[in-house]
Parts: structure tokens; sequence; C-alpha cells
């Protein structure tokens, strides 16, 4: 599972944003997984659950979103989404999800069959917010 | 919005002791033949080997080595493809074949940044890294990314790519990019613009290697090419850099 490399990511980022790995002080992290790459929500949440282990986080204060793809033509301008999208292959979904760059390989501007797009959003896992119980211990 | 991808990738390299990256700014001196056959003749030495080709559109490395690469295995993580003399491979091409890949650049960080993320790399003495030609995103990319690399600089005779390394070498320096040297490849005798440029930029000049007409015929067999001329030659320049 690949996911969990990238859960792993997302942990020592959040460390070093905070400057410790004392996890108790979290009060929510925002991550959003892009849909383009489809990220297996349960592999990824056990990923965190390893991360976190002994680190006094709890697993809630983790917000997943999905976040919708949308790609934009740079030839003709239009945008589009997944879900006008006629679908790809298996094999193409698999090679998108370890890497969300080969849509380039795979997909064309549903309007000019351009293959010059740009991924507008949605495309893999970023971390939104990391926000930090105050000092009483309250969110 | 944070990426948390960046703060992992020093990570996933920390078993690796050397880098080197065979680079030189302009295209089509042999940068991927020579880094195909660095990796095997580090391999025919013993030491374990990895080759990295982070040149997208131009991914030649697999069908240098010519042994069928498929998706790699996952396991926490990605785990480069083993060839069967044991070098492992990571290329782009591993997962998109042979289609066109039409990136830009914010499309090229973001693919070097996941590759560098979420590929687990083993135990290795040497991991080759082959780079397009240009100072683009493969480059800086790079150099942001990974804190102890060596390049290795290939050019041909001409004045023509001199001039172009000449950029690359310049920008290295002024960076504090370690330069293990300069290989002359498909050498003229008629020109010492490469020596000259060595000499200039306090370079080591690791060596020449001639056109040798035989390398076509050894390209996508790499049991062929790990015994073939080409390999000697490029096996004489890395001993200098590792020993
Ligand atoms: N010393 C050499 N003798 C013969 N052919 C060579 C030599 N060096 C490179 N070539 C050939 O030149 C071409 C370009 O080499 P390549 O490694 O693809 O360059 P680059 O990666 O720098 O663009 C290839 O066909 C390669 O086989
Ligand atoms: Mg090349
Ligand atoms: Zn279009």
């Amino acid at each position: 599972m690949h996911e969990w490399a990238l859960a792993e990511a997302v942990i020592s980022t959040v460390e070093k944003n905070t400057g410790s790995t004392d996890l108790s002080m979290l009060q929510e992290v925002t991550v959003l997984l892009g849909e383009l790459q489809n990220i297996d929500i349960e592999a990824f949440s056990k990923g965190l659950e390893m991360m976190t282990k002994g680190k006094g986080a709890d697993l809630e204060l983790f917000q997943l979103e999905i976040e919708k793809a949308v790609f934009r033509c740079n030839y003709c301008g239009m945008e589009w989404s997944l879900d006008d999208y006629p679908g790809v292959g298996e094999d193409e979904r698999e090679a998108i999800h370890f890497l969300p760059e080969s849509a380039h390989a795979y997909m064309k501007c549903p309007g000019c069959g351009s293959s010059d797009f740009v991924i507008k959003s949605g495309r893999g896992v970023t971390i939104k917010s990391i926000i930090v119980k105050d000092r009483e211990g309250r969110g | 919005m944070i990426d948390p991808r960046v703060s992992v990738i020093e990570k996933r390299l920390k078993d690796v002791n050397r880098i080197l990256v065979v680079s030189s700014g302009k295209g089509g001196v042999g940068k991927s033949v020579f880094s195909s056959s660095a990796a095997l003749a580090l391999n025919v030495l013993g030491y374990k080997t990895g080759l990295l080709d982070l040149d997208f559109q131009g991914s030649s490395d697999h069908i240098i080595l010519g042994e069928g690469v498929s998706f790699p295995e996952e396991s926490m993580g990605i785990r480069p493809f083993k060839l069967s003399n044991g070098i492992d491979f990571v290329s782009f091409s591993l997962f998109t074949g042979e289609s066109a890949l039409p990136l830009r650049g914010v499309d090229t960080t973001n693919a070097i940044l996941e590759l560098l993320a979420v590929t687990i790399w083993d135990e290795l003495d040497f991991l080759i890294v082959d780079l397009p030609p240009g100072i683009g995103e493969e480059v800086l990319d790079i150099i942001r990314l990974i804190k102890q690399l060596e390049f290795i600089l290939i050019s041909s005779s001409s004045l023509i790519s001199v001039k172009v390394v000449k950029r690359l070498a310049a920008l290295l320096k002024n960076m504090n990019i370690p330069i293990d040297g300069i290989v002359e490849n498909m050498a003229s005798d008629s020109s010492s613009y490469v020596a000259d440029m060595a000499r200039e930029y306090s370079l080591n000049y690791l060596g020449t290697i001639p056109f040798v007409s035989q390398l076509e015929s050894e390209i996508g067999n790499w049991r062929k090419l790990k015994d073939g001329l080409f390999v000697d030659y490029v096996s004489s320049v890395i001993k200098q850099i590792i020993y």
C-alpha cells in the first residue's frame, strides 16, 4: 500500500510544522485527498494510525476531505471534471494512482482533444490546515 | 496549503550512500547511455546500485537496458523495479510505458516530488540519476530536494556542447554543488574545448570516450552492453570517482 508513504509524509510534515513529535497538542488537521489520485481512505487512515501510534494524537482529529479533480485545457480553455470524462482503463487508473501526472499520458481535453492541460485541483494529498490546541488544552 | 511530500524525501534516500547525477545541459551527448552503463559498471564491481531516470519526456534508460519493465511493487510505498542483475530501477516509464507524457513545469515538479516521496530505496552504495537536457525543473528540483548530490558533467567535443555545459557548471559552482568532474564523450582528437573547460572551471577531467560504433548493436540488451567496449570506458571513468 503506497498510501502509507503519503500518510507518513503528512505526519512528518505536521511534526515539522509544530516542531514536536508530541501530537497531543493537535486540535485538528485537515487533509485534502485529490480525487484524481483515488486514495484508498481506509489504507490511508491505517497509515495515519501507524504513524501516530504512541504520540498522543486522536485519529478523529484528522479530517479527510476529498477534493474534486478539475482540469483545464491550455489550448481551448475548457474545464472539465472526472464526472464528465469517459472512463480510463484499469492500468491507466493504477498508473494515475501512483503518479497523478500519468493522467497526461492518458487523458485528453474532451472539448478539443488536446493533451496540453493542467490539473487545476484535486491532484493528490495536501494539508489544508494544522490547528494546535490553546495552552489550556482546549480548542 | 502545505505540501506534505517534501518532508519525507531525505528519509526515502537515507540508506543511499552516494547519489551521482549525470547531467549536461545539452541533449544528445550520451547522458543516458553513460548513466545506464555506469549503473552496469558499478553492479559488475559488486556495488549495490540504483538507477533513477528523471528524464520524463525522453526516458530512455529502460530502452538502453532492455529488460521488460513493469509496474513496481507496492509495499509501504513504491519499491524500485529490480532488474535481474539486481539493479534497482525507477523511471516514469514503469507507469506510462511508451505513451507520450506532455508535462508543463508545475506538473514536472509534482511528478518529481511524488516519485521521490513514495519510492522507498533500499540500501544502496550508489544511485545514478539520469537527467534531461536543460537547466529546468529536474535539475533545480533535485538540487532543492536532495542535499547530498554529486554531479558528473557530460559533454561532446563540440564547442556547441561545451558552451552549454559551461552554463550548467557555472550554475552548480555558484550554488556550491559538488561536481565530480567532466567526461568527454564521442570525443574527436581535433578539439581541446572540454579539456580547456576543465582547466578554466577547475574541474576533474574524468576521461575521454570515443565514438563506439558497436554501441548501437548493444542497446536494448544489458548483458551485451555490460561486456562491451562502451561500458569499459565508462567503468574507467567511474573508478576515478569511486576510489
Ligand atoms: N560514445 C558513443 N559512441 C557511440 N554512440 C554514442 C556514444 N555516446 C552516445 N552515443 C549515442 O548517441 C545517442 C544519444 O545518446 P543519449 O545517451 O540518448 O544522450 P542524452 O541522454 O545526453 O540525450 C544515442 O543513440 C547513443 O547511443
Ligand atoms: Mg537522455
Ligand atoms: Zn481543449
